[in-house]
């Protein structure tokens, strides 16, 4: 994507520059010069071919005729002589033919005026001039000269000549004509071409930011609902926290233990979720499973299930796979959701489904994925307006008018469609209709077991939050490592350069003091290229800077599961 | 080129002696040489048609390889009475025949025909004058005059119309070794009439 491969490069640029050079109206004007000499000239070259064909033409028929008269020329039989001249009267460009004998004397012959016959017979070089031509030759028997023959031909005139050209010279004149009209549309269609381009680019630019901002729009409807939702998780954490200061019962604590453990994971799952949402991603299809991909988005549904608002999900098994951007998939639901939710003020339920729909009669197999509520329906008269941007009946504050025009644009990018069905009073059924894909889903990484250290190996762990350092140690004590723990890079570095006696380094992203996780990595595959290091941290842009350099990354929050994992693959791979 | 037959030529039409080019020929041979006595005769015009044609007989015949030996000059030779006189040595003087000086040998009644390409027999007042006896199947070209009243040659110059014409006899030619071209084939008034 980011590097073309360099072979294609000098010749894309050639061709560029050569698309430059044909798209100026010059060129082409330049060209069709060229090609009018070259016209002329081949018109002047056939001309001098087809005279010196005619001249061997004409050398010809006075040998011919020399050798037929030989014998009335050498035998005084000038009757013959005659019939063989007068012959020659069927030819109109003849102009003028005669015999001589050995001693140049005329013997028959005849001109047509104006031309006049030599009145001694001589044998010389043919004449061309510029309207006859005049060949001389010897009549010959044995060796012996008998005498000479006179033959003058004419030849067509200039302007004769050049009618027979006026054909060629019309084809030349319009194709050049066509190509100064063509470099001049080429050149500005070519203009034009460049404009567009930039205007593409920064339309694309646009949509992108669009697309993004239709994501935070999504997500803002939410907010209420997560900082709720929070606030119920820390309660029910903090709860039975004081809970398990009360009770030494082992069971009860065990509970207790257990439902703040529940609590956490999903304050994880969902800040998780949230994150991923919000990442600025590149649009990029990818084959997905519906079913699973919708029940992934379980946290941020959840958060529309206040005030009486339940959501059943209705997905088979056995759904065709679609090929979509994941991520605008889950903004287009949540967006169909987040109206349902809006038109049911005093509550209901909203079905998500989905069904494969096969295509018949020509149609693509679809699959159908159908958002459905009790609400107050859409009024008829303002059906078709309700996927323009910015359309909304909704209250200063509370709509945008920007979530169903993501809709559209998502399923017409997708090459599905959307449906709408509603009746006023009842409720509305809006559905996605997204093209069946034959492609295999990729599946999500089903949870590793936890991998077990397979020799005692000792890590540094590099990380200023004590609470976090104190889990990630004992996670680590637990998979089976030593570990030793350094407060920031600067300190990592300095217990390193004493002794390097480590397998591998762990170490948090931002930390307080000079070097931050990023720099400590660096200057360790510096120092001790064979030493291994992981860096732990959340979203952020500073983690895809270190993806792209190759550096190993365990985002936060993670698993003893994920962690055990990655230190594994490292250590013995 | 040689089998070309000119489109067959008109004889009946053919005129008389006033073709310019005959009269020219001969008012250059008057201006250019000391004329003969004989040359103010009539006479003496047909005479030097004649010389002329024996000499440009020899360009449509063709020699077998054998009877042209290199280097020699081809031979005119002329048996019994000289008709021509100096004419014919006037129309031989610097041609060449397949490369060949010309020369007129004038052998009497009957000298030797020794290098003889062309043998031209003239009258003859000897009773056992038979010129052609020992030529005998050899290469040579026999010409005469049907006014010398000598027979057997294999082209015989005839008047008709008051102008030199000749007749072939191509059979005896041939059996000779000579090949005579088509198109002196064509202006003679007859071929091989017996
Ligand atoms: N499920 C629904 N029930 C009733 N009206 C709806 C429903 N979905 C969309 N609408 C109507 O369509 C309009 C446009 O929706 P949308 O583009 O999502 O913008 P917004 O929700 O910000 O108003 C809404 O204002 C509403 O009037
Ligand atoms: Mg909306």
């Amino acid at each position: 994507m980011t590097a073309e491969s360099p072979s294609r490069l000098p010749l894309s640029r050639l061709r560029d520059w050569l698309t430059s050079l044909v798209a100026t109206p010059i060129t082409a004007g330049i060209i069709a010069c060229l090609l009018l000499g070259a016209g002329a000239a081949f018109a002047f070259q056939i001309d001098r071919i087809s005279r010196d064909e005619k001249l061997q033409q004409t050398t010809v028929q006075a040998q011919v005729l020399a050798s037929g008269i030989a014998a009335p020329l050498a035998f005084d039989d000038s009757a013959t002589l005659q019939e063989y001249l007068g012959a020659l009267h069927a030819d109109p460009q003849i102009l003028a033919v005669a015999a001589y004998d050995a001693q140049g004397g005329f013997v028959g012959g005849y001109a047509v005026a104006p031309a006049k016959l030599p009145r001694k017979g001589q044998i010389g070089e043919p004449v061309i001039s510029a309207r006859e031509l005049t060949v001389t030759v010897p009549v010959v028997q044995g060796d012996t000269q008998l005498g000479s023959v006179y033959l003058r031909v004419g030849l067509d005139s200039w302007s004769r000549r050049a009618t027979r050209y006026v054909g060629i010279a019309a084809i030349v004149m319009m194709a050049a004509l066509l190509i100064v009209v063509l470099g001049a549309s080429y050149a500005s269609l070519h203009e034009a071409h460049n404009q567009l381009q930039q205007e593409t680019a920064s339309r694309m630019q646009a949509e992108e930011a669009l697309r993004q901002s239709q994501k935070m729009e999504a997500l803002g409807q939410l907010t209420g609902g997560v900082a709720h939702d929070f606030n119920n998780l820390l309660m029910v954490a903090s709860g039975a926290l004081d809970l398990m200061d009360r009770t030494d019962d082992p069971t009860k604590l065990e509970r207790l233990k257990a439902g703040i453990r529940h609590a956490v994971d999903r304050g994880a799952k969902l800040t998780q979720q949230l994150l991923t949402f919000s990442r600025r991603s590149p649009l990029k299809p990818e084959v997905i499973d519906l079913g699973h991909r919708i029940r992934g988005m379980d946290a941020l549904l959840d958060r529309l299930q206040t005030d009486g608002i339940q959501i059943e999900l209705d997905l088979p098994a056995g759904l065709w796979p679609v090929e979509v951007d994941p991520s605008e998939l889950e903004v287009a639901i949540l967006n169909i959701a987040i109206n349902a939710r809006d038109a049911m003020p005093g509550g209901g339920t909203i079905v998500i489904s989905a069904v494969n729909q096969s295509g018949n009669e020509g149609a693509d197999d679809m699959v159908r994925v159908a958002i459905s509520d009790s609400g107050t329906g859409i009024a008829p008269e303002i059906l078709n307006r309700i996927f323009e941007p910015f359309y909304t009946t909704k209250g200063v504050g509370h709509g945008t008018g920007l979530g169903l025009s993501q809709v559209y644009g998502f399923a017409r990018a997708s090459g599905g469609d959307v449906e709408v069905r509603s009746e006023v009073g009842k409720g509305t059924l809006i559905s996605l209709l997204l093209p069946r894909s034959h492609g295999e889903p990729e599946r999500a990484a089903v949870m590793p077991a936890v991998v077990q250290a397979s020799a005692r190996r000792r890590i540094l762990l590099v990380e200023d939050d004590n609470t976090v350092a104190g889990m990630v140690g004992d996670m680590l004590s637990a998979i089976g490592y030593d570990h030793e723990r350094a407060v920031s890079g600067d300190a990592a570095m300095r217990r390193l350069e004493r002794n390097p006696d480590f397998s591998m380094v762990l170490s948090d992203m931002i930390m307080p003091g000079q070097l931050s996780g990023i720099d400590l990595v660096r200057q360790i595959s510096q120092r001790w290229p064979t030493m291994p290091a992981i860096l732990m941290t959340g979203y952020s842009e500073a983690a895809s800077t270190a993806r792209n350099e190759g550096i190993r990354l365990v985002t936060k929050p993670f698993t003893i599961q994920t962690l055990s994992a990655q230190i594994d693959s490292i250590l013995v791979h | 080129m040689d089998d070309v037959r000119p489109p067959s030529p008109a004889r009946t039409l053919r005129r008389t002696l006033t073709a310019p080019v005959v009269l020219c020929c001969v008012l250059a041979l008057l201006m250019s040489q000391d004329a003969p006595a004989t040359a103010q005769q009539p006479a003496s015009l047909e005479q030097a048609v004649k010389a002329s044609f024996l000499f440009k007989f020899a360009p449509f015949v063709s020699w077998p390889a054998a009877a042209q030996p290199q280097g020699g000059p081809f031979n005119i030779c002329l048996r019994g009475e000289d008709p021509f006189g100096a004419t014919l040595d006037e129309v031989v003087r610097g041609q060449r025949i397949s490369g060949r000086s010309v020369s007129v040998r004038r052998l009497g009644d009957n000298g030797n025909l020794g290098g003889c390409q062309m043998l031209f027999a003239g009258r003859s007042t000897a009773t056992s004058y038979a010129p052609f006896a020992e030529i005998d199947g050899q290469p040579i070209l026999t010409v005469s005059d049907q006014k010398s009243g000598v027979d057997g040659a294999m082209i015989q110059f005839v008047m008709q119309n008051g102008r030199v014409r000749f007749q072939i006899d191509s059979t005896a030619a041939r059996a000779n070794g000579l090949t005579i071209s088509s198109k002196l084939l064509g202006m003679a008034v007859s071929v091989d009439r017996r």
